[in-house]
């Protein structure tokens, strides 16, 4: 469990970052982050670059702002950071709830909220995330930045719609206003695990009705799901037990999960239409609390 | 607690390890640490196919590769040694032999077919990716039912023949009439997965060769280096005078490092062939793949009862997968074991025991922590079906056929007189400690609320040590303990123990004992361990539960031989009697005349500088090598109570509360008693819910890696709440072991209270383990079986 040889930068700044990804001469490319999941693959020689760019020191990257209803995460801000951010825990609920399932508080401290989301591990939880809110990645290249929306983002399994010579610089969601809700929950062998299945749900009210359900499931897929014949069974109505089960269960039979080890495919069905039920519920109980 | 300063009485303290600061510190030396003038590395290649013939293969560009020293290949490997065997005149038993590195035929992904020397692990890792290796698969075996199947390839050929490494039945009492009286039969079959050792630190040595002297020195994380040597020396054709093993600090065993393996055979001889260092530590990737695994096993139990729940008899059936290739011990010990103790505390007048041990295309079988475990599992879990059967309680049915204290000495139905034994007791202890009918009612008021609780019991005797009878019956030999015991010059005390302490404190238990047998102080007191060219011999090392009586044996005998010698001396200096005198802090003096006095170092400086001026007539040798035969052994026992609640819509099982009743005697240090306990539990509970070894069944291995191999961690496991009994026994030495009873019982508490769960919604028992969310809902009946 030694990587192989590789190249190393270093760059202080973007522009020097996106120059060494992109260089003629770079080979195979890898951005180097928080390493909570890149240099274990290393380790195993299971991802074997000729360059790894070190992004750890572009402060430009690590700071979270929101401005005029738009919250901007940098992607090196780390994990543990957004989770003890008063900013995140207002403008994105359903972030802060997901966070603290990532990992432990060690691998937290280092990975980072754009490292995880360019990894797009379909079982982790900031891609999820990022699917249920329709989040926008922003992306920097040498031809310049462009945003993907998230639905475009996640192409499947730990493949995503980045450019071997882009860099993801932030993550930007609309601030959740009042009358929002959500909730984050997942089913893992252990604490810390990677997600068996993982729900993230965001509810806005109007009234007792709701006016936006978005259902966003991990786990079940090559990519993160979002449910949407749910959050269209939920939509106009008002959250009881026995709508609730209507859109679990609308959710569940477009779901084809694949079993391993871990959990068999008829365990992540159902336990996805448990953890929906579960998630909306509360989401719109926070909802209607937040009015 | 403990000082330097000599106080009788640490034995039965909690008193604080000698052992941490260096752990704690970061300042031990395991294997990784260890830095040779001009150490290579190596890195082994190895089989991505399960079964195969070796058709070619090509290490001239890994040759290449600047920094590379030695490339072997099976070939390479067997011109200089010796095919590990570990056959012995066992009627029946195909054992086969096998190269330190395949050249023929591959049996296992994992198994090693190239070894690269290099000059750091990371070039040995490069250069073994450019050796191209051409395997003609074979189909391979990935079960005992595939591998007994007519016509199922024969992995070892006729070595193996129908792949069966050994099969035996012994009858024990009158088994038909036993049958032929039953009120019930009841019937019991389980199906175990395979779990793993996993210490933290994972195999590994380096070996040094000096070119000059001929000698090889193997610094190895063993836990017998004696073992290790004289296994190892015929193999790698080193004369077994010019060899040396040790071992410093040992980052766990669990049982896996009891064996000699390849890769120590392929290092020791890359460094004689070399001449010079090279070191191997096992990355867990590799320790997953290719270490081994244990508990594979299926049993099914059929019992002859009474009505009112009284066994009569009891037939068994086992078939274990042993992997590809044996290890030390030979499997047929494993099956002896399981044989021996199944009957457990229980009275069992006819007992009927067969078993087959079947080859598979699968890492070796190896010993993990109580390897005989799966006895108490089946044995406890059958109880409690008895008592369904019979219509009366888990408690009753234990109370009725349990062998209490008044009953004994007894003989076991497998011929082990069993005496002092306080299963009974403890489980008694067991049911005053809990609530029956509270249990039931919190039970069905869970219910009401749409929650499911579990409890269950269950109980156990420890053969830690055994007996000579015990071991006799399960064809192991039961060897003496030797200890040296040397006052040094200036009083203080140096013991050199065979054991090889890789996490039971014995340089703190064994301090304790010197220091009030010996009257000197804590600190004044060094065990060395790990060196054959220091320690006395002995086949075992730590392993077995042994040390707590065993190795307290010797110790104690030992330092009576020295305090005796001492006192003699002291007896014509101070003139007074022996009976008169007293040693504390390292001063010998009268009773009730504390100004007469000599102090021990004294006595030693003489005896070592100047033995002729000595009171004549007295034993000036202040070093004693003591051999303590176990005063006939015996056994621990414990009882456990486990309280869970199931998630019906996750499947997950939480366990609210886990008490243990153990009695293992006197204990020398009750912190490092309940160490053990609460160790060995955390991984019986992780082996049952999270733990597995898993194949597909092409072969490949599919948890390799910490985020598929599910080690327990802290929020996965409860408080664990201790009691102790201390069974007084008339012998020297009354302490017995308890490293591997909380791994061998916890599953069986644990699974009872899982069936007793699915009962209460009317759901059949578990017969599979692990018990994944998935399988448990499964049993729930929530989900569909795949």
């Amino acid at each position: 469990m030694k990587p192989p040889v590789f190249e190393y930068v270093s760059p202080a700044t973007l522009d020097d970052a996106i120059a060494a990804l992109s260089a003629p001469d770079a080979g195979d490319v890898k951005v180097l982050a928080g390493g909570q999941s890149f240099v274990p693959l290393l380790s195993l020689r299971l991802a074997q670059p000729s360059l790894v760019v070190d992004i750890n020191r572009i402060d430009e990257l690590a700071s979270i702002t929101e401005e005029a209803g738009v919250l901007t995460i940098g992607s090196l801000v780390r994990q543990r950071q957004a989770e003890h951010s008063d900013v995140v825990k207002k403008a994105c609920p359903l972030m802060a709830e997901a966070l603290p399932f990532i990992g432990h508080t060690a691998i937290r401290n280092r990975g980072t909220i754009g490292g995880s989301i360019a990894h797009a591990d379909p079982a982790a939880e900031l891609p999820t995330v990022a699917a249920c809110l329709d989040a926008e990645l922003v992306a920097r290249g040498p031809g310049g930045e462009r945003t993907i929306p998230a639905a475009e983002f996640f192409t499947g399994f730990f493949t995503t719609a980045l450019a071997e010579d882009e860099i993801l610089t932030a993550v930007r969601v609309r601030s959740a206003g009042p009358g929002t809700g959500a909730a984050y929950e997942e089913v893992a062998r252990r604490h810390g695990d990677f997600a068996m299945v993982g729900v993230g749900a965001q509810v806005r009210l109007d009234g007792d009705v709701v006016a936006e359900a978005r259902i966003a499931l991990s786990g079940v897929d090559i990519a993160p799901v979002r449910a949407s014949r749910a959050e269209a069974a939920l939509a106009g109505r008002t959250v009881d037990d026995s709508i609730l089960e209507e859109a679990a269960q609308a959710a569940v039979a477009d779901l084809s999960p694949s079993s391993d080890l871990h959990g068999s495919a008829a365990y992540r069905k159902h336990v996805a239409g448990v953890l929906i039920r579960k998630t909306v519920a509360t989401a719109a109980a926070r909802a209607r609390e937040n009015r | 607690m403990a000082g330097g300063s000599a106080i009788s009485g640490l034995v039965g303290a909690s008193v604080h390890r000698k052992e941490d600061r260096t752990i704690l510190t970061g300042t031990g030396r395991y294997i990784d640490d260890v830095q040779e003038r001009g150490m290579l590395h190596c890195h082994f290649l190895r089989s991505t196919v399960a079964h195969g013939r070796i058709v070619s293969i090509d290490a001239s560009a890994a040759r290449e590769v600047e920094g590379v020293v030695r490339v072997f290949t099976g070939a390479d490997m067997s011109a200089i040694t010796e095919d590990l065997s570990f056959a012995q005149p066992i009627p029946g038993l195909h054992s086969p032999s096998y190269p330190a590195i395949a050249h023929d035929v591959v049996r296992f992904v994992g198994e090693p077919v190239a070894m690269v020397v290099a000059e750091s692990r990371y070039i040995a890792e490069d250069a073994a990716g450019l050796i191209e290796i051409d395997i003609d698969p074979l189909e391979p075996v990935m079960s005992t039912t595939a591998g007994l199947a007519d016509g199922a390839p024969e992995i070892f050929g006729d070595v193996v023949p129908g792949n069966v490494v050994h099969t035996d039945e012994q009858l024990f009492g009158d088994i038909e009439a036993a049958f032929s009286q039953a009120d019930h039969i009841v019937e019991q079959s389980l199906d175990q997965h395979r779990w793993a050792c996993n210490p933290m630190e994972t195999r590994g040595g380096v070996a040094t060769y000096e070119t000059g002297s001929g000698q090889l020195t193997y610094e190895a994380s063993t836990q017998t280096t004696h073992t290790l040597r004289f296994l190892l020396a015929g193999w790698i054709r080193q004369p077994i005078h010019q060899f040396r093993v040790t071992a410093n600090n040992i980052g766990g065993g669990f049982g896996l490092k009891f064996s000699a393996y390849r890769e120590d055979v392929a290092v020791c001889a890359a460094a004689k062939a070399i001449g010079g260092s090279v070191k191997w530590v096992e990355d867990r990737n590799e320790h997953l793949v290719a270490a081994g695994a244990a508990r594979e096993e299926q049993l099914t139990l059929t019992a002859a009862v009474k009505a009112d729940g009284t066994l009569l008899g009891l037939r068994v059936t086992m078939k274990l997968d042993a992997g590809a290739y044996p290890i030390n011990p030979p499997s047929t010990v494993y099956a002896g074991l399981v044989r021996t103790t199944l009957p457990g505390p229980y009275k069992l007048p006819a007992y009927h025991f067969q078993h087959h041990i079947v080859a598979t295309n699968k890492a070796s079988y190896i010993s993990l922590r109580g390897p005989w475990a799966v006895e108490t599992l089946v044995r406890e879990r059958l109880m409690d079906k008895i008592a369904e059967t019979c219509g009366i309680s888990p408690v009753e049915v234990r109370n009725r056929n349990l062998i209490t204290l008044d009953d004994q000495p007894t003989k076991m139905i497998t011929n082990v007189t069993l005496e002092n034994v306080t299963a009974a007791e403890t489980f008694q202890k067991l049911v005053e400690m809990v609530d029956l009918d509270e249990i039931k009612r919190e039970q069905e008021d869970a219910r009401r609320e749409g929650r499911l609780l579990g409890f269950g019991v269950g109980t156990f005797i420890e053969p830690a040590p055994g007996t000579q009878e015990f071991w006799a019956a399960v064809g192991f030999p039961f060897g003496s303990e030797p200890c040296r015991i040397r006052i040094e010059i200036d009083g203080k005390v140096t013991a050199f123990t065979p054991q090889t302490p890789h996490g039971q404190s014995h340089e703190t238990t064994l301090s304790q004992l010197i220091a009030d047998e010996l009257g000197v102080g804590f600190d004044d007191i060094r065990i060395v361990y790990g060196d054959t060219d220091a320690t006395p011999f002995s086949m075992l090392g730590t392993g077995g539960s042994r040390a707590a009586t065993m190795a307290s044996g010797a110790v104690v005998y030992g330092s009576r031989e020295l305090r005796k010698r001492v006192l003699e001396i002291a007896s014509h200096i101070l003139e007074a009697s022996v009976e008169d005198l007293q040693i504390a802090d390292g001063v010998v003096s009268v009773k009730g005349a504390p100004g007469a006095s000599v102090p021990m170092a004294q006595i030693a400086m003489g005896c070592w500088l100047a033995p002729e001026q000595m009171p004549p007539g007295t034993n000036t040798e202040m070093e004693f090598v003591a051999n303590y035969d176990g005063e006939g052994g015996g056994f621990s026992q414990a009882s456990h109570a486990c309280w869970i609640e199931v998630d019906q819509d996750t499947g997950k099982i939480a366990i609210k509360r886990f008490l243990v009743v153990e009695d293992c005697g006197k204990m020398i240090n009750p912190a490092v008693v309940e160490g053990q306990v609460i160790g060995g539990i955390a991984m019986g509970v992780g082996g049952m819910l999270l733990e597995h070894s898993a194949y597909s069944d092409d072969g490949q291995y599919l948890t390799a890696t910490f985020m598929d191999y599910l080690m327990p961690s802290a929020p996965e496991l409860p408080e664990i709440e201790i009691e102790h009994l201390e069974f007084e026994s008339d012998k020297v030495v009354g302490s017995r072991g308890v490293g591997e009873g909380g791994t061998v019982l916890a599953p069986a508490a644990l699974l009872n209270a899982i069936d007793d769960a699915l009962a209460q919604v009317g759901r059949p028992r578990v017969t599979e383990t692990p018990i994944t969310p998935t399988r448990m809902l499964e049993l729930l009946g929530v989900i569909e079986k795949e």
